[in-house]
């Protein structure tokens, strides 16, 4: 199988003086085409190791490479071909829900804009809110929507969700679960999400690592983690 | 029973107010100290120029005092600008997105220097329109009249956004207050209202550093004598290009640190 991800012996503490270390001996791989779940209690780590996936943290040692290349020396590249969501962030408030995926689709050099924003918004069911409607006026759900719309406009190779069904009601998981699914396993996306949820993991994604203080504790196929790590 | 319990909910809401939200910011603390300080010097040695006019028989200039005011509005509005626009993605929680993009922090920079000169040339509009419908000043011939000296101080107002831009990223916004002032901050030793002559030492020695004290003093000349000189203006060109040069590197540095503490999870 094609090897997208590959991280070794990652390590990440903050603080100076006495630094707090976040995120110690972590190495795994993710291939293509797979649905990765990364979880763990809060403040195991997940969030800080999915930005360090995405280049704005920066490890205090370890290698990490995607689709071959060394992630901090193939920014540009690597993330032209990836997108990230999580419901704790936003897009811009002040602004309708259009004029932000235009200026992604903008800085992402997206040919086909209209049809590729089109085909996002009936995805997420935010057709009738795109045009009329600034993003301050949108519910938490909505929001949550809005910014997983983001992740999806420049067709990446590799989405990392950070508890992207977190805000979301019944029926917009459903669909957005669908999609996710069906861009998995047809389009043969590979797939990254956090969950502190074992139930969002075990639903959607094939392997997983098992996050504890730091430290993987478990990493494997979704349906061997052992129950007490669930207890 | 009562009084003391409303002496309690006075106490919390006093303590958040002024001991908790700034004991740990290092930003607002500053900012306790950074207006009296401003004003006072401003306002101290303006008063010393006018008095210093009204001795020599000199007449206070209204065209220079209006064109002094014209041509800080560019670094003010320049550096404002800059910082204001990462801010407002910043407490929308949208700054991140642009991050992850493939751009780079430079095209970002590039992007806020030019979108802060658009946005200026449509307050310029409506600076031209009042100062010649109020104070029929034509402030379009005025800018003709020392073009090179605005664009010196348009390249100052970039590097102090820049200079701000650095301190937003190396804090994740938790310098949001004096990023958005540092204009002001370095006002006093500008010598935009007064000439360098009457400050006292440390902010004299300060203002030979500034190359906007240049252009001011420059502007001084040219507006009382008609005459400046070219070698001051040619030295804040030069002095621009040095502080630009290190912002650029400052930038990095700060984007560096940002992301080695981990700044950017969470703007």
């Amino acid at each position: 199988m094609n090897k997208l991800i590959s991280v070794k012996n990652l390590r990440k503490s903050f603080g100076f003086f006495k630094p707090n270390l976040v995120l110690e001996d972590i190495n795994f791989d993710v291939y293509a085409g797979d649905s990765f779940g990364i979880s763990g209690a809060n403040g195991a780590g997940k969030t800080v190791l999915l930005h360090i996936l995405l280049g704005i943290v920066l490890p205090d040692s370890g290698e990490i490479k995607i689709f071959g290349k060394d992630l901090f020396k193939n920014l540009k590249f690597i993330r032209s071909k990836i997108n990230y969501a999580s419901p704790y962030d936003s897009l811009f408030q002040q602004a309708t829900l259009m004029d932000n995926l235009t200026t992604f689709a903008n800085l992402y050099g997206i040919d086909d804009k209209k049809r590729k924003i089109e085909e996002i918004l009936s995805i997420l069911n935010l057709k009738d809110h795109a045009t009329n409607q600034l993003l301050e006026s949108f519910s938490d759900g909505m929001r949550a929507k809005a910014i997983l719309s983001k992740a999806l406009i420049n067709d990446a190779e590799i989405l990392l969700l950070d508890e992207p069904f977190a805000s979301l009601d019944f029926q917009s998981k459903k669909s957005f679960s669908e999609y996710l699914l069906y861009s998995n396993k047809k389009e043969k996306k590979t797939i990254i999400i956090t969950s502190h949820n074992f139930e969002d993991i075990k639903n959607f994604c094939n392997r997983m690592i098992f996050l504890d203080k730091g430290k993987i504790i478990f990493e494997g196929k979704v349906e061997d983690i052992p129950k007490k790590l669930l207890s | 029973m009562l009084l003391k319990i409303y002496l309690i909910k006075l106490k919390a809401l006093i303590l958040h107010q002024v001991y908790y939200s700034t004991k740990n910011n290092i930003s607002r603390l500053a900012e306790l100290f950074i207006w009296p300080l401003y004003e006072l010097s401003i306002w101290g040695f303006f008063s010393l120029q006018f008095k210093n006019m009204t001795s020599s028989g000199l007449v206070f200039s209204f065209q220079f005092f209006l064109g002094a005011l014209f041509l800080w509005s560019f670094i003010r509005r320049l550096q404002e600008d800059i910082c204001s626009s990462v801010l407002v993605d910043i407490n929308s929680r949208n700054f991140k997105n642009f991050l992850i993009t493939p751009i780079t922090i430079f095209d970002l920079s590039f992007s806020l220097l030019i979108s802060s000169l658009l946005k200026y040339l449509f307050s310029f509009l409506m600076i031209f329109l009042v100062t010649l419908l109020l104070f029929k000043f034509n402030i379009f011939i005025f800018l003709i009249k020392v073009f090179p000296f605005a664009v010196s101080l348009i390249i100052f107002g970039w590097v102090l956004g820049i200079f701000g831009l650095s301190l937003i990223f190396a804090t994740g916004g938790r310098m949001m207050v004096i990023s958005g002032i540092i204009s002001l901050i370095i006002q006093p030793f500008s010598c935009v209202f007064y000439a360098r002559e009457i400050l006292p030492g440390i902010f004299k020695t300060i203002s030979y550093f500034l190359p906007i004290s240049y252009v001011f003093e420059s502007l001084r000349d040219l507006i009382s004598n008609n005459y400046f000189s070219r070698g001051d203006l040619l030295f804040s060109f030069l002095l621009n290009f040095i502080y630009a040069f290190l912002v650029i590197l400052f930038l990095r540095w700060m984007y560096f640190l940002g992301r080695k503490r981990g700044k950017f999870i969470e703007i």
